[in-house]
């Protein structure tokens, strides 16, 4: 399957050892975020609107602050008042000022002695609302005579004459749409909906702060990215960056949701009103529906033109995503991921960011991808179908490749796209034969990937073991591909290098674990940095052999010399050479700091076999293939890990997982027993490809492999439930309640 | 000093004359944002909000030390956000 451009062979890369966090994990030992405590903890509860949008007029907690145990009060009062811009935002969705934007908006917060006093003392603080009008629909939000969530909420990009809750708006496109779709023997049309999911991480939110009254403090946070904390808390705070020391926890799922603040800056606010002792708020699985970030809902206008022979002409789409009350959809993302995989000529992208009185959206896996691979893939199918075409055939006749104009602008370099839907044309799954009632689909889909700012250490333990340091915390496999990387860098055994994830004073800023960005960047910066070790152990090793550094060379974790003409010595390992640290120089160390570049570009494509239950409308799927180019896949369990959990993540969403909100606003199904992810039993065994075409710009040909995989699931269990039924849906869940009807009356569910 | 192609998305034409493509002269990232800063002041609160550029195809944070090649065609474009 490697199509491999990089010559290297490698002795460590692709081979499945054990996860260093394994043994932790599996006994109970790993420390996640409720699990930090230290001596003379308070515990903090938060204090939730139970109104879509009301104006606060009152709070009063004098009684609740008579109860014996309570240390601290906060409300909006205790925060600072000019805060402006994105700080501002970031404060308001914190906890409310004036008005409360969303059910479940924090209003207060208390610090006591147990959790137990502290949720009995949010009972009495009485809070006078007073009611507004909501809007909770994205199409609705967009009517002139909408709810206004937030006035004056649009920011520069806004047209004139738009609905107030825009906050932002996005066209772009290339070549002569017109023209395009008079090329076309079809042209299709139709309106796509996709209902807001939440990311679903088994782990809650969770931290404890501790903050002196000078503003220095700590706080141990599960988190996606630590200095992301420390940059927000400390702009919502006022506080200076380097006095706030932010260690994360081990964490248990993020999936972008964990890569913006929620519970933190309340925690130290506590901490500091009650003189600087350590607070801890855990939140429950209902403050984590109601008040975290989910990803947007979306409603979207697609068009595409097709040659009778399955040539894409041109596409247009205009998608309205809400974000939730402070802004912030994918929408942007979803423009440029919508007809990313495809070669055409003339394209046209608008795209609306719409206030709802939701809470604000996070990011959430490839984001807006899932989306926008929906409606896209989902209009394609119907034009194969239509004109009787083979949906692979059809993606290969149109896929992009290396030179290819992307279809929001840059050129892309080399890509996986073809290789990938040749591997899945391929695979036995996509010729089994189908009985009655069932149904095949194909969709794929497209992440862009991100490098970001990086900075990582590395050091010489005095055996010849190795200590790597990193700031992006393992949520995928991480430690155990960088660990790797390392082995293969040095040429030692994958046992003797550590891989350590620490805190914001010990290294340079680190954006988050997001973006599929950790093996990529962290590795390669940590390459960067071990080479510089290795330049050091040449040059000692020369002194000693009294020859110049050129002349010695680094192989299998040895310094040996380059040649006959550089001497005759005994290569040197790197066990020795450790051992002689303290006698030829003093410690060996090396560090790397930049904003990495050379992402490699990430597609996918998967097959989808679904059996519809005609009198109860549930679909079950029956299997499951995704084929994704990883570039090169430095831990394959891991790489299949990502593409597995990508694809239930987007069998949930396609099949079950929707934020329901009753009249008055609020969230009905706020826990697990209502808002339904998978669980093993829904699931059949996910077959996977890992097609490696190597990425040229990293030193072991890595791409981002965490995110592409939740994209295809939507459209291509939409296109196998089509196929199925011969009845088409446009709206996502496609639960059986919305399947069934669609089976009695035709209807698309939009 | 050598002039550059850069695109701009089509909503962003409201601060640049009507034009989604501009030639700049500059050698650097920097001297292309301040240049942009400069010529179309309408593009400051894009410019402040949080972009990304792809350099001849090459998707990145913004460098303003950062050479740009010969010839280069650069795409600003808004940070992205990863899950």
């Amino acid at each position: 399957m490697a199509k491999d451009d990089i010559t290297k062979s490698f002795k460590f890369i692709g081979t499945r050892p054990n996860r260093p966090d394994g043994f932790e994990k599996v006994t109970g030992r790993a420390k996640y975020g409720a699990d930090i405590s230290a001596v003379g903890m308070l515990h903090g509860a938060v204090l939730r609107s139970p109104y879509a949008h009301a104006r606060i007029k009152s709070i009063n907690f004098e009684k609740a602050a008579k109860l014996d145990g309570v240390k601290a009060i906060i409300t909006r009062d205790d925060f600072p008042k000019d805060r402006e811009g994105e700080p501002l935002k970031l404060l308001e969705n914190t906890i409310a000022g004036e008005i409360a934007y969303y059910d479940g908006h924090a209003i207060a917060a208390v610090a006591a002695t147990s959790v137990f006093t502290a949720k009995e003392a949010l009972k009495e603080i009485e809070v006078e609302y007073e009611v507004l009008p909501h809007v909770i629909d994205v199409d609705e939000a967009m009517k002139p005579d909408a709810p206004i969530v937030r006035k004056n909420a649009g920011d520069f990009s806004v047209p004139e004459g738009s609905s107030p809750n825009v906050a932002s708006y996005i066209e772009f496109g290339r070549g002569d749409i017109t023209n395009g779709f008079d090329k076309a023997d079809i042209v299709k049309s139709g309106l796509f909906k996709t209902e807001a999911a939440h990311q679903g991480y088994i782990e809650p939110h969770a931290c404890m702060a501790q903050l002196d009254h000078n503003g220095q403090g700590e706080m141990w946070v599960c988190t996606q990215g630590h200095w992301y904390i420390r940059q927000m808390c400390s702009e919502v705070l006022d506080l200076e960056a380097s006095k706030l020391c932010v260690t994360p926890s081990e964490i248990g799922g993020g999936f972008g949701g964990k890569t913006t603040i929620f519970i933190e800056p309340l925690a130290l606010a506590l901490s500091k009103k009650s003189g600087g002792r350590p607070v801890k708020i855990v939140m429950s699985r209902s403050e984590v529906l109601r008040a975290t970030g989910p990803t947007a809902s979306a409603s979207m206008d697609v068009k595409i033109g097709m040659t009778k022979d399955g040539y894409l002409t041109a596409g247009c789409v205009e998608f309205r995503m809400q974000g939730g009350a402070f802004g912030g959809s994918p929408v942007s993302e979803a423009l440029q991921c919508a007809f990313a995989s495809y070669n055409m000529e003339a394209v046209h992208h608008i795209g609306f960011d719409v206030l709802a009185n939701r809470p604000r959206a996070a990011a959430y896996r490839a984001p807006g991808s899932p989306m926008a691979a929906f409606a896209v893939e989902s209009l394609i199918d119907e034009m194969c179908t239509d004109l009787d075409l083979d949906p692979i055939d059809v993606r290969l006749m149109n896929a992009v490749a290396e030179g290819s104009k992307s279809s929001y602008g840059p050129k892309f370099k080399k890509i996986g796209l073809i290789e990938t839907l040749e591997a899945t044309k391929e695979h036995p799954n996509y010729s089994i034969e189908l009985g009655a009632n069932q149904g095949r689909g194909v969709a794929a889909g497209y992440w862009m990937n991100h490098g970001g700012e990086t900075s990582v250490s590395v050091s010489l333990a005095e055996d010849g073991s190795v200590n790597v340091s990193v700031g992006t915390p393992d949520i995928g496999g991480s430690r155990a591909s960088i660990a790797l990387m390392t082995a293969e860098t040095y040429g030692i055994p994958y046992d003797s290098v550590r891989v350590n994830i620490l805190e914001t004073g010990a290294l340079g800023f680190n954006e988050p674990t997001h973006g599929s960005r950790a093996t990529l960047a962290s590795g390669k910066a940590v390459y960067e940095a071990a080479n510089q070790t290795i330049a050091e152990m040449c040059r000692r090793v020369a002194k000693k052999w009294q020859i110049d550094p050129d002349a010695v060379y680094w192989e299998n974790g040895y310094a040996k010399p380059a040649g006959p003409n550089a001497g005759d010595f005994t290569p040197i390992s790197i066990k020795q050479i450790a051992s002689e640290m303290d006698q030829t120089g003093g410690p060996i160390a090396g560090h790397h700091e930049s904003s990495i570049r050379g992402v490699g570009h990430s597609f996918g494509v998967h097959i989808a076999d679904v059996e519809v239950d005609p009198e109860t409308g549930r679909v079950t799927v029956l299997r499951y293939l995704v084929a994704q180019d990883a570039g090169r896949a430095v831990h394959p369990s891991y790489v299949e890990g990502q593409f597995q959990g990508g694809a239930v993540q987007g069998i949930g969403w396609a099949l079950n997982e929707e934020y329901v909100y009753g009249e008055d606003g609020c969230l009905q199904n706020a826990a697990f027993l209502d808002y339904r992810i998978p669980v093993a039993s829904d699931l059949p065994n996910i077959d996977t490809i890992i097609v490696e075409v190597p990425n040229p710009d990293h030193p072991f040909g890595v791409r981002g492999v965490g995110e592409t995989g939740i994209a295809p699931p939507l459209p291509a269990l939409a296109n196998a439930v089509a196929a199925a039924t011969k009845v088409r849906l446009r709206s996502l869940p496609m639960s059986p309640t919305k399947v069934l009807k669609a089976l009695k009356t035709g209807n698309d569910g939009c | 000093m050598m002039a550059v192609n850069v695109y701009l998305w089509a909503s962003l034409k409201k601060f640049t004359n009507d034009k989604d493509i501009l030639t700049i002269e500059a050698t650097t990232i920097g001297e292309l944002v301040s240049v942009l800063r400069r010529d179309f002041p309408g593009l400051k609160p894009f410019l402040d909000s949080g972009i990304s550029f792809a350099i001849n195809g090459e998707l990145s944070n913004p460098n303003s030390n950062e050479s740009i090649p010969d010839e280069s065609e650069i795409y600003i474009m808004q940070k992205l956000k990863g899950g």
